[in-house]
């Protein structure tokens, strides 16, 4: 996929949000767009499905494999090709079983069959199937949010947020979880304020600063001093990290 | 266990709540200046001497202080026995167990026909918000929140009863058949044009209900979601849209017994449709308390009744307060 | 005031104006023009006695709307006491919650019916039995709207500096929930409208001599058979349109009171987020 010159602006005021953002992503590669908390780089994953509120006006184009995405083709594409793994706990449909929103997008044969091998993948009980949103905890709803995501066939996966309110061990499985897509050929781009969580499974991190993005660096150059980086931002930011002062991230990872 | 505490709490409340408004209505009507008596005698009043009448008041027990009317009342009533109708002079239980099929029959039908109607448009409206059709619907709606539904009687029945000569003026049976000879279907055809006037005044309340109700489970992140993954028009309002909106709605269209109580009165004095509207409105007019009180304990069940189901929609059906109430 | 205000509220002005203005005496029985179909010289037509169904329908559109003006002021003006009362005590509210629910748990129409019955209807019962029917919606607003008013620091406050209760009630209470006794008191008058023509019509409201819309509509009852639809058609279609002037107008205050509502709240938002937004930092 391939994002370029995408501004999304207000549609009274013209303010841009995000600011002539272009960004593309290949199979098998996983790409995180790091940004502050309300910097507006969830509307990205929503303008990317032609979802974005009426207040909000964007242009620029998308191309995904080298065609322009219009108002018609994401519809088609939408959950076949391009299937979002989306930030609110809230994105379950309260009246409807775990189970039967899994399925949502399993379009092979025997449903039942490749359900049940993604609930082994992920970890999951079978009972869980049966449950409605309300009795999961958060730890779960997330895993059920990209359970959804991995039983489609899409090739392009946008993950808005996908990490928070996890403790230490469930974020492991998830980041985990994530890098399956990976493994599939498939391409991930994870947005994301958790920008330890992002170093730990991109190919590429994209710095998202004051509705641009300031820089796009493959993770290797987030080592070190940071002597890699070029934007002062990113920089900062690299150096703001508590551990970066007494410890390697590797002895974290270990 | 816990349905049936919940059943046993609702008992208590509807039977403090029917004292309570025996007692009220008792005292409202043995304050008014509408004597049974009279109101029983009619035209030959004039003809029944002092002791006659005294005799008349000491039959009905009127001879006695107010109090103990009253008691008399509640303990019959507690038997079943709701009394004598002055007007049919009949048991009243006999008078309104006829009545009362006819005006649930009359009742369900405008009933289920709103119901259907007002969720069908208020789906269409919400869907389509804010373009024409959304306007043309809610316009609708107000208009006929506006309308009189007794004077929207009188059009049907001017133009498909009097001028088309589609459906009878009047009489749930044909003229010159035995009641017990009347069919379903006869009672159902004399049924439909008030039935029709009812409904097409309820369906404003469900149908903006239904609407204010789907557009802000239109704003769900769930829906997004359900976009996101390619759900659109029909298919997305069915899985997501309809089964979220339905339980509401439907509680809603429950809670508005009360007013289709009220509409079934004027729309059976308008189509002379003999159900418990028109005994109510004979009995008030006429004077014949037992039938009267009689019916309005009746309504009082009647509306509790649909508080009672739309509670229960809320309660027992949807999963989050079902099985949260379990684990707790 | 928006225009939206404005043209309904003219519009009644002027129908009532209009229908004050007709003398009685210009309702006059002609039995040559009896049963005269709408035309230029009778826009509504003719009733049997020959009267001229326009000038009778608006006579008895001045009674609907002094009727609903009358009885929306009284029930606001429960709504409100009640709502006050709520405030002196718990057991007081509870017993006033309790009042609510007994005067809702009845259809709206039997408690019209058993209050004109119990007052021998005419038009002291119809008053009477609609003021006593259309109270509880506005009593539970209101009473929501004041419990949480005693709370305020500055009521309290009154409180302690000695001012009695009443002071309170008409120094705070008042000014504070005077646009919902504005929007409640408009909103209970359509359906009080709607209500007295009604009861009228069934029997139990204004006597047969009145020339109230119910009337006119109850006796048109035994003319329809014979074709003379305007008898019916042109008196509700005017009711119809007051309240619908009614309904309009109401939501429009609603609306515009809404807004300014919100507007202050969305001033005082964007204020708060503008300084919050000065001294942010990217992780923070």
């Amino acid at each position: 996929m391939n994002i370029q010159q995408l501004t999304i602006q207000h549609q009274k005021t013209n303010r841009p949000i995000l600011d002539q953002l272009s960004l593309s992503i290949q199979k098998g590669e996983i790409i995180s767009l790091v940004g502050a908390s309300g910097s507006g780089k969830s509307l990205l994953a929503q303008a990317i499905f032609n979802l974005l509120p009426k207040s909000l006006q964007q242009t620029g184009e998308i191309y995904y494999q080298e065609n322009l995405l219009t108002e018609k083709t994401v519809k088609s594409l939408r959950g076949k090709e391009i299937v979002l793994i989306p930030q609110s706990l809230e994105a379950l449909d309260p009246l409807m079983t775990v189970g039967k929103q899994m399925k949502a997008l399993i379009k092979k044969g025997d449903k039942e069959h490749y359900l049940q091998k993604i609930i082994n993948q992920l970890g999951l009980r079978t009972e869980l199937l049966k449950k409605y949103p309300f009795e999961l905890s958060g730890g779960q709803a997330r895993r059920v949010l990209v359970a959804i995501a991995l039983a489609s066939e899409a090739n392009l996966v946008i993950a808005d947020e996908p990490t928070p309110g996890l403790d230490e061990h469930a974020l492991r499985d998830m980041l985990q979880l994530l890098t399956t897509f990976r493994t599939e050929n498939r391409a991930l781009l994870m947005i994301t304020h958790d920008f330890q969580a992002a170093r730990e499974i991109s190919d590429y991190i994209a710095v998202l600063y004051q509705g641009e993005i300031v820089e796009v660096a493959p993770v290797t150059a987030f080592s070190g001093k940071g002597v890699h980086l070029k934007h002062a931002y990113t920089k900062q930011l690299w150096r703001s990290l508590p551990e970066n002062d007494f410890t390697t991230v590797n002895n974290r990872l270990r | 266990m816990q349905l049936v505490r919940y059943l046993i709490k609702r008992s208590i409340r509807l039977a403090i709540l029917l004292v309570a408004v025996s007692f009220l209505t008792f005292l409202l009507v043995s304050l008014s200046p509408i004597d049974p008596v009279r109101a029983y005698i009619g035209a030959e009043m004039l003809t029944v001497s002092p002791e006659q009448r005294e005799a008349i008041e000491a039959y009905w027990g009127l001879d006695q202080s107010k109090p103990v009317q009253y008691w008399q009342w509640v303990k019959s009533l507690a038997t079943g026995d709701l009394g004598t109708s002055l007007l049919y002079r009949a048991p009243v239980a006999d008078v309104i167990a006829d009545r009362f099929l006819s005006s649930f029959l009359l009742m369900g039908l405008a009933w289920l026909l709103a119901g259907l109607l007002g969720i069908v448009i208020g789906s269409v409206a919400a869907m389509r918000a804010n373009t024409w059709v959304d306007r043309m619907i809610r316009g609708y709606c107000y208009l006929l929140l506006s309308t009189p539904g007794f004077w929207l009687g009188l059009l049907l029945l001017m133009i498909f009863s009097v001028w088309l000569g589609l459906f009878p003026v009047g009489l749930s049976a044909p003229v010159g058949v035995v009641s017990s000879e009347v069919t379903v279907l006869d009672r159902v055809y004399h049924a439909i044009l008030p039935a029709l006037t009812l409904s097409i005044i309820g369906v404003a309340n469900v149908c903006l209900h239904t609407r204010e109700k789907l557009l802000d489970i239109l704003n769900q992140p769930f829906i997004l979601q359900a976009k996101a993954n390619g759900f659109t028009g029909m298919k997305l309002y069915f899985r997501h849209g309809f089964r979220n909106m339905v339980l509401p709605a439907v509680s809603v269209h429950f809670a508005s017994f009360g007013e289709l109580f009220g509409g079934a009165i004027l729309s059976e004095q308008v189509f002379s449709y003999p159900g418990l509207g028109e005994a109510i409105v004979e009995a008030g007019l006429n004077g014949d308390i037992p039938l009267l009180l009689a019916i309005v304990l009746i309504s009082a069940c009647f509306v509790f009744i649909g508080n009672f189901l739309a509670d229960v929609l809320y309660q027992w059906i949807d999963p989050r307060l079902r099985k949260g109430g379990d684990q707790s | 005031m928006t225009k939206k205000v404005m043209i309904p509220l003219i519009l009644l002005i002027v129908l009532y104006t209009t229908s004050i203005l007709i003398d009685k005496d210009m309702i006059q029985v002609q039995l040559l023009t009896k049963n005269h179909p709408p035309s230029l010289e009778h826009l509504f037509g003719t009733d049997w006695l020959g009267r001229d169904m326009f000038l009778r329908t608006l006579k008895g559109l001045e009674l609907s709307i002094g009727i609903g003006l009358l009885t929306a002021v009284l029930s606001t003006m429960i709504g409100f006491l009640l709502s006050v009362l709520s405030t002196i005590h718990e057991k007081i509210d509870q017993v006033i919650s309790w009042l609510v629910d007994l005067f809702l748990s009845l259809p709206h129409l039997v408690t019209l019916i058993l209050i004109s019955f119990t007052l021998g209807g005419g038009f002291k019962g119809v008053v009477i039995g609609l003021a006593l029917t259309h109270w509880p919606q506005i009593t539970r607003v209101l009473r929501g709207e004041l419990l949480q008013l005693k709370e305020m620091p500055y009521v309290q406050l009154s409180g302690k500096f000695g001012q009695s209760f009443w002071w309170k009630v008409w120094h705070h209470y008042v000014p504070h929930v005077l646009p919902q006794l504005l929007v409640g008191f408009m909103l209970i008058f359509p359906h009080a409208i709607l209500h007295e023509a009604s009861i009228t019509f069934l029997g139990f409201g204004l006597s047969a001599d009145e020339p109230a819309i119910g009337i006119i509509l109850s006796e048109s009852m035994q003319y329809l058979t014979s074709g003379m639809w305007w008898l019916a058609f042109f008196p509700g279609v005017m009711l119809l349109i007051v309240i619908l002037l009614f309904q309009s107008l109401a939501n429009s205050v609603k609306n515009d009171l809404e807004r300014d509502i919100q507007h202050e709240a969305f001033i005082e938002h964007s204020a708060t987020n503008h300084s919050a937004s000065e001294n942010k930092s990217p992780y923070s």
